[in-house]
């Protein structure tokens, strides 16, 4: 559009909001997602809000924070019950999930849904 | 410990005072504990229930047995908790016994259909929008693990809703601290986890209040959702089969597909109690592609209708179905989905049919201004064999030149436009039924939307299913006012637009799109396989986000003009690796 | 001829590419918690695993050096067990629990003291009762490691039920610290608390300071001189309100505390070098990782320089100072040159870490 890229939300619904002054029917995001708080990144329902550094986003809403890849992490994960809706954990649900496995990394085809209960 | 539950009469405060006691000072109780505990609680008469469950939950000499009768729930959160029993509890119930308590339980400890009207879009596996707006540090505390339509779906005392917090506390130690902050973990002498610079902690949040994060939402929970209440003790009362015997208008929505609209037949069934089946046919309006299907449903607490599709014998059910049975028997309205994270789906309102005709929709959402011959087709059902274009009443503008055919469920027309009809909705009356905003009629389509504006799909095919994502690309118009988002604009339906992705550029060096999947031409986005890419720069997993850009070419424009746009954000991301799909609910 | 020639000197000068220097990070040992039970021995100065210590206890978790040396104190993954090895025998010498029937008592934090008579554990009982669990709050005990029985439970200080102790011994073992934005003092004889010392409020217009003890995993003092702490704190004037982090070197027993500003506040940890002249750091935002240098002395931040990380790594120093070793879960731990903060290679193991690690010099301090 011109030569000024937006670096943020913020800026981005400034460049998407003079587009719809100028052109008339590109909306912003912004609009659709009212019932969020201003200036707030969107997290689909049920995704974990916890952001260490978060499991389906990272705290800016996007994917750039999570960790690389997840299966470094995974035992770690695993181990200290952090995501209990997301990723079994050893001390309930699940104490083998990771016995076929040293190295997730490695081994990730190893892992198997779990279906607690 | 026998002797201590044995002797709790009335009350099961008794059991967690040594956590009271241990607290700082709380603030003070809206009632007084012992004397109130005492009334309260649903006594359980079912012997299924008895059985499965009183070795445990000891009844007492008025038959409430311990935490079960302090508690009501939707027939979901039942299951859950039946499934806790086994998984962290081990308990052994053979899955028809567990079933019946399912049922028996959804029935005496549900809720009523006004406490359960806001909580749908949980039982139904919406991806929707959802604040809680009791209070915002409740909310914030659950929604950090789990969606909040999970605890909007029960009701307990004030001693249940801190053993559900207990439990919670127990099964997931770290829950205190990083990873679900249950507790503030601070106060002088202490450090917290990570290295990261330092942040101060004190005593309390600064308003004075000095509870933890935790026993604040307790307390929220016990007041805004205790377990007594005058719509359940109503519907408690009222509560019977409901008569759903017959002949029903099926008129619904999928994403990405359009409109459908069939009908179909509801039968009682004998072997379960509030048992059901449906056996019937829709037809997708915009294809003309028709499904056959035959489901068996239970419904729970007199309006739950949770069904599973049963087009053969041993269909693993494959589609399931929640809906909202209204109290007057005319309506059943809800979601039949399917997915191996029930994407997939489909808005669906029943609408009992008798020997009246009744008008359920169109296959075409919107009719253009200054337009002749558009052809319109009516669905319904007992629509007349006879009908003259008189008949058929569109409002204001809108006058139907010819009748293409007529049969009893589709009626097909031809319809002209005045020039100078007004832009707005109509309602469409034919044979004494009158459907409401059957069409909307617009002069200029102003923009698209591309619907759902913050989509999400998970990576999978490897070690755990993909979540597949639909989008739509919907026209709209400014309205009266001809200005862009304001409460007049209209909703002109679903267009095909030409789909495409393109890089949102989170961070400088964003190269999502290489990696997340691909978005096909009917707006369907499949993502990418799971597991670290070796091919992508730190061995990354294929996520990331991307917007979906739906591009329209409105009928009769100029050749040369530019399409109209419309984007949204899709997030891409890890599979769960947890299935809690309700395996039991509708069985 | 000439084709000897060139073969000849193609071949030194491919024997010279490789005697290039290779940058050691030091002739210590590192100890590293790993799946599924054990830890591994590696050799710093070839990189190599040299043995593993299997464990009795399960999968470790928390993984704690002697203030002597000589053993680990290990939690593991259930937080109820814990494990004592020795080092130079490479074998477990003690293992114990609280839990008993269905009270489980989970050990958050265990720290023994200097002569490991007995240590100091900060627990939390949850109990099973046949419909209900009970979740018990937040208790500190002195443990006797030769009887395995509790010695006393101390009370909390003010009363106040605390959800985390960083606790360390002075180096005579008569005073244990509860370390945090208040330092709170105990003698060791009745567990009385015998001082307090606010670092919250240092001094009059310096405003409000708060501290950070420990990154993941828990305190490492193995560069610290005995009885002192150097970490990183924050500081917010009361006239501009501007927040500034700085250096806190403390010295316990003396209850006197150096500190320097450095410059803005961000999120940067701390780590203490073993000339304890330098200070590295990580900066960790989304899309941007910079390696930090503190120099000490000059009381500067004398570089920041921009890499290619990722999320969730952990920073600890190589033994003699020359490398620094980027981890944090995961089977990999890459080595990167302190002074230049090029990447120079990875080591592998063979299986996931699951706790922090040691790297344990060989000379003693």
């Amino acid at each position: 559009m011109t030569h000024l890229k937006p670096i943020n939300q913020k800026a981005n619904r400034v460049v998407d909001h003079v587009k719809a002054e100028a052109e008339g029917p590109v909306k912003a995001d912004v609009v659709a997602l009212q019932q969020t708080t201003p200036q707030q990144p969107h997290f689909p329902l049920g995704c974990s809000l916890v952001f260490s550094p978060g499991w389906e986003a990272d705290s800016t809403g996007g994917t750039a924070g999570l960790c690389q890849p997840v299966e470094r992490d995974i035992f770690d994960c695993h181990i200290g019950c952090f995501w209990p809706a997301q990723v079994p954990d050893q001390l309930n649900h699940a104490p083998d999930w990771t016995a076929k496995c040293a190295s997730a990394q490695k081994d990730w085809r190893k892992l198997d849904l779990v279906f607690p209960g | 410990m026998r002797a201590r539950i044995a002797g709790i009469a009335g009350g099961i405060a008794i059991a967690v005072l040594p956590l009271v006691a241990a607290q700082p000072p709380q603030p003070p109780q809206g009632r007084r504990p012992n004397a109130a505990a005492a009334d309260e609680g649903i006594p359980i008469t079912d012997p299924d229930v008895r059985l499965a469950c009183g070795s445990c939950h000891v009844a007492d000499d008025k038959g409430r047995m311990t935490r079960i009768s302090y508690r009501r729930a939707t027939p979901e959160n039942w299951e859950l908790t039946i499934r806790r029993m086994i998984s962290l509890n081990h308990v052994t119930i053979a899955p028809e016994v567990a079933r019946k308590v399912i049922k028996s339980l959804s029935d005496s400890n549900g809720l009523a259909p006004e406490e359960a009207r806001p909580t749908m879009f949980e039982a139904e596996r919406r991806l929707v929008d959802y604040t809680y707006a009791g209070d915002k540090d409740t909310h914030d505390l659950c929604n950090k693990c789990h969606s909040m339509g999970r605890v909007i779906s029960e009701r307990r005392t004030k001693e249940e809703w801190a053993g559900l917090l207990s439990m919670h506390r127990y099964f997931y130690p770290g829950i205190d601290g990083a990873s679900g902050g249950f507790r503030r973990g601070g106060g002088g002498g202490g450090g917290g986890r990570g290295g990261n610079a330092a942040q101060g902690r004190g005593a309390g949040d600064g308003r004075g209040d000095n509870r933890q994060p935790y026993e604040r939402a307790q307390d929220h929970l016990a007041s805004a959702f205790p377990l007594m209440s005058p719509e359940w003790a109503s519907w408690s009362a009222a509560m019977r089969t409901p008569k759903l015997a017959g002949r029903w208008a099926i008129a619904g929505y999928q994403r990405g597909k359009g409109p459908i609209f069939g009908e179909l037949q509801i039968t009682e069934r004998s072997d379960t109690p509030d048992g059901f089946a449906t056996d019937g046919k829709f037809t997708y309006a915009r294809t003309g592609d028709s499904v056959s299907r035959k489901s068996r449903a239970i419904v729970y607490t007199g309006f739950q209708w949770r069904a599973r599709s049963a087009d053969g014998a041993d269909d693993p059910g494959t589609w399931r179905e929640v809906a909202f049975i209204e109290r007057s028997g005319q309506e059943i309205k809800g979601r039949w989905f399917t997915g191996p994270y029930d994407e997939t789906g489909i808005d669906v309102t029943l609408r009992r049919v008798s020997a009246d005709a009744v008008v359920t929709g169109t296959d075409v959402a919107s009719l253009k201004t200054a337009s002749s011959g558009q052809r319109v087709r009516i669905f319904g059902a007992n629509l007349p064999a006879r009908v003259a274009p008189a008949d058929v009443d569109f409002g204001q503008g809108v006058k139907v030149a010819r009748i293409a055919s007529t049969t009893p469920d589709v009626l097909t027309v031809e319809v002209d436009v005045a020039s100078d009809a007004r832009i707005g909705p109509r309602d469409l009356s034919l044979a004494g039924s009158t459907k409401s905003a059957a069409v909307v009629v617009y002069s200029k389509i102003d923009g698209i939307k591309v619907e759902p504006q913050a989509g999400m799909a998970r990576l999978g095919g490897a070690a755990f299913p993909k979540r597949v994502e639909q989008f739509e690309a919907r026209a709209f118009s400014n309205g009266p006012d001809g200005k862009p988002n304001t409460a007049d604009d209209l909703d002109l339906g679903i267009v095909n637009a030409f789909w495409s992705l393109e890089e949102y550029t989170a961070t400088f060096h964003d190269d999502d799109i290489r990696f997340v999947g691909q978005l096909n031409e009917a707006g369907l986005f499949t993502p990418n396989i799971d597991g670290p890419n070796p091919n992508r720069s730190g061995n990354r997993n294929n996520v990331g986000d991307v917007w979906v850009v739906g591009a329209y070419v409105p009928p009769g424009s100029d050749p040369s003009a530019k399409p109209i746009r419309g984007r949204a954000h899709l997030l891409v991301t890890v599979p769960l690796y947890m299935d809690w799909d309700y395996r039991e609910v509708g069985r | 001829m000439r084709t000897l020639l060139c073969l000849l000197l193609a071949s030194v000068a491919l024997g010279a590419q490789q005697q290039a220097p290779r940058i050691s990070g030091g002739n210590g040992v590192f100890y590293i918690g790993g799946y599924p039970n054990l830890i591994w021995i590696m050799d710093e100065t070839t990189e190599k695993v040299t043995g593993t210590i299997q464990l009795k206890t399960g999968i470790p978790r928390r993984m704690q050096l002697s203030r002597d040396r000589t053993r680990f104190y290990i939690i593991d993954a259930t937080a109820e067990k814990a494990e004592v090895v020795d080092i130079a025998s490479k074998s477990t010498i003690d293992t114990f629990t609280l839990t008993e029937g269905n009270k489980r008592i989970r050990i958050n934090s265990l720290e023994p003291d200097p002569t490991n008579r007995y240590a100091i554990l900060l627990t939390r009982s949850g109990t099973k009762l046949r419909d209900r669990v009970e979740v018990g709050p937040a208790t500190l005990l002195q443990y006797d490691l030769k009887e395995h029985k509790v010695m006393r439970t101390i009370p909390w200080p003010d009363g106040e039920e605390r959800d985390n102790a960083n606790l360390t011994f002075s180096p005579d073992g008569k005073l244990l610290y509860f370390l945090g934005n208040e330092i709170l003092i105990f003698e060791t004889e009745n567990f009385t608390q015998v001082d307090r010392w606010d670092l919250s409020n240092l001094e009059e217009g310096l405003g409000q300071v708060s501290l950070s003890f420990g990154g993941f995993g828990g305190l490492d003092l193995t560069n610290d001189e005995p009885g002192f702490l150097t970490t990183a704190m924050t500081v917010e004037d009361p006239v501009q309100h501007r927040r500034m982090m700085g250096v806190a070197r403390i010295n316990l027993t003396k209850k006197d505390l150096e500190f320097y500003t450095i410059g803005p506040a961000g999120g940067v940890n701390f780590v203490l070098a073993p000339d304890r002249k330098h200070g590295y750091g990580l900066e960790s935002a989304v899309d941007r990782y910079q390696f930090w240098t503190f120099d000490l002395d000059q009381r500067r931040v004398t570089s920041r320089t921009e890499f290619a990380g990722r999320p969730r790594m952990s920073l600890k120093t190589s033994s003699n100072g020359r490398l620094l070793y980027i981890y944090n879960a995961g089977a990999t731990i890459d080595m990167y040159d302190a002074a230049t903060y090029k990447y120079l290679r990875t080591v592998t193991l063979d299986g996931d870490m699951t706790t922090q690690f040691y790297v344990v010099p060989r000379t003693r301090p």
